[in-house]
């Protein structure tokens, strides 16, 4: 009888254990994240949609959207991020988040734009995830041709120095087209580590530096409106530029 | 004693091995998205499943859900008028109107937010509000879920769709949803317009509609394109025909009715309503979010030549200072062709959308 209960339990034992889930519990794999953000300003001042700035000029001006992409950031031949696109109304200063290490990336070049290797590609079939998605990119996709819009900066502005608001004059620039794309390089930055193994790179973009970049000023009383049609090439070349020199490490 | 072990093997075993619960496993459902169409991202909490879907459909369908049983979501979103109301305000059970014209229900599976003012930021939960509005349906779930749990056939799809027992307001909305979801309209002449012009592959049926498409019909899609024409891409762009964003377009100089502004308490978003897709837009009169255009050529005029300033006015309202694009009459015929192209026969007709009771 005590050998049978031995018996009877070592069974127990053998078939409780054959019937559980023996998955063992994966290690989990830590990857380093670099994130990249974008802090729009106003000179020195923090810049928020909406709100009055004045320019050179002496215009009130409410910025209320300021979008772009860049494509194939990379250093040497390592790509970090295929396209990224920046929409301050939506994802606030969040710019790209990518797993990378920081040694692998001291300096970053890429296009402000859309490369011309996807600018005229069927928007639907990037991934969901994707930038470049259709409804990701929503009206940032003018058609197949001339392809994505690369950026898009409105504002109201009043232009009457009368003491009253009166934001009625819009400016608004939407600028693309595959002879607008422009090279961009970052270099001369730091990550810094914010917690473990996620890296930032913080750039800051100066909306008023879009406006008077050295001698290349844009003038938002008579120079207010781009679509990148024919006519209108020196005004979206200015546009692109200028957002492009905007941009820099914080 | 061999008995004995015999005995305590089995129990072992099935206490062992056994599931908690046994349960149905609803089918996978496939949706027919148009090649030329993204992807449709599925909320990983409502996967697509075929018992969901023919749920979803007999609750679209259901008078039951209403107070007195006389309404269901089709009597405001009736397919012949590709799932919208043909009344400027939509009249809920209690004889009672809203302030709003009721949304044609198209392709909704890839929008980001839904009623006029994007309240609901899905359309499950969307579903949740209709019934136990006052001025709609006027029932709360809890009543309506009685019902349906008083029905056999219900008790039954429900746990089909759902793999367990019992019914909610969540299983609801989220079965009406999966059958909203399957509801895509991509077979209009416009589709083959959008095929031919990015060399995307036409089959025997698209060439025989490229062949009927008349010049006045291209005519109307280049200027609807146009930025110097209608100018309408801005916000009816793609292959959807529209953005997800909210405008004011012009309309009023002040407003009864302040729109998204009411949900986010931004007053630069007073008079902002999402901006609809153009797709069956002959079939969906009237127009705007109150419905006030009874005909295309109403709308066509507004933007030609209608357009009324106030400090909230979309800025790519870029016309606003001569009263809008300026379109002759020619032209205004040309843009009407055009949006005809958008109707969807195949869409509205389509058995798969119908009621499963008649």
């Amino acid at each position: 009888m005590k050998n049978l209960l031995i018996l009877l339990s070592a069974a127990a034992l053998l078939i409780l254990s054959s019937c559980k889930d023996s998955t063992p519990t994966p290690t989990p794999v830590v990857v380093d994240q670099l994130k990249i953000s974008i802090q729009p300003t106003f000179g020195p001042m923090n810049l928020n949609l909406d709100q009055t700035y004045v320019t050179a000029e002496g215009y009130n001006l409410q910025y209320t959207d300021i979008r772009f992409y860049v494509t194939s950031l990379s250093y040497n031949s390592k790509e970090l991020c295929q396209a990224a696109l920046f929409d301050y109304r939506e994802n606030g200063t969040s710019f790209i988040t990518q797993p990378g290490k920081p040694a692998d990336f001291p300096s970053l070049n890429g296009f402000f734009g859309v490369d011309l290797a996807y600018n005229h590609d069927d928007p639907t079939v990037w991934p969901t995830t994707s930038p470049l998605n259709i409804i990701v990119a929503n009206d940032m996709h003018w058609d197949w041709n001339p392809g994505y819009i690369f950026l898009k900066v409105e504002a109201k502005v009043d232009t009457l120095n009368d003491g009253v608001d009166n934001f009625n004059h819009y400016v608004v620039f939407h600028v693309g087209g595959d002879n607008l794309l422009q090279s961009v390089e970052l270099s001369g930055y730091n990550w810094s580590q914010v917690s473990q193994g996620v890296f930032q790179l913080p750039l800051k973009l100066d909306m008023q530096k879009f406006l008077q970049n050295g001698a290349q000023t844009i003038d938002v009383k008579s120079e207010h409106s781009s679509h990148s049609m024919v006519g209108e090439e020196e005004l979206s070349s200015k546009v692109i530029q200028n957002l492009k020199d905007a941009l820099s490490p914080l | 004693m061999k008995y004995l072990f015999a005995i305590f093997c089995i129990v072992v075993i099935f206490i062992s091995c056994r599931k908690d619960v046994i349960g149905h496993i609803p089918t996978p459902y496939e949706l027919e998205i148009p090649s030329h169409f993204p992807s449709m991202v599925i909320p990983e909490n409502n996967p697509m499943t075929k018992e969901g879907v023919d749920l979803g459909r007999m609750l679209f369908y259901e008078e039951r859900l209403s107070g007195d049983n006389s309404m269901s979501c089709a009597s405001c979103h009736s397919p012949e008028n590709s799932f919208s109301d043909p009344n400027q305000f939509s009249t809920g059970i209690n004889g009672i109107q809203g302030n709003r014209n009721s949304m044609a229900l198209i392709n909704l599976g890839w929008q980001k937010f839904f009623f006029w003012d994007g309240r609901a930021k899905s359309l499950e939960d969307q579903i949740l509000e209709p019934v136990p509005n006052p001025i709609e349906m006027h029932q709360e779930w809890g009543d309506a879920v009685v019902k349906l749990e008083q029905d056999v056939e219900y008790r039954n799809m429900f746990f089909k769709a759902f793999g367990e027992k019992g019914i909610d307001s969540t299983k609801v909305s989220k079965a009406i949803a999966q059958f909203i979801r399957t509801m895509i309209s991509g077979s209009s002449k416009f589709d083959v317009m959008y095929k031919f012009e990015n060399s995307l592959p036409l089959n025997g049926n698209d060439q025989a509609i490229l062949s009927s498409i008349s010049p006045e019909e291209w005519a109307g899609y280049d200027l609807f394109k146009s930025l110097t024409g209608a100018d309408c891409l801005h916000c009816h762009s793609g292959i959807l025909m529209h953005i997800n964003k909210f405008s004011n377009n012009g309309l009023d100089a002040t407003f009864t009715d302040i729109g998204r502004g009411a949900i986010t308490g931004n007053p630069n978003e007073i008079g902002r309503f999402k901006i609809p897709t153009l797709r069956n837009i002959a079939l969906t009169a009237p127009y705007m979010h109150d419905g006030r255009f009874g005909t295309l050529d109403e709308v066509i005029e507004h933007y030609s030549s209608q357009l009324v300033s106030s400090p909230t006015i979309d800025p790519l309202m870029e016309h606003l200072s001569s009263g809008g694009v300026q379109l002759d009459s020619q032209e205004k015929d040309l843009l009407k062709k055009f949006l005809f192209t958008l109707t969807d026969y195949d869409f509205i007709s389509n058995p798969d959308f119908q009621d499963p009771n008649k």
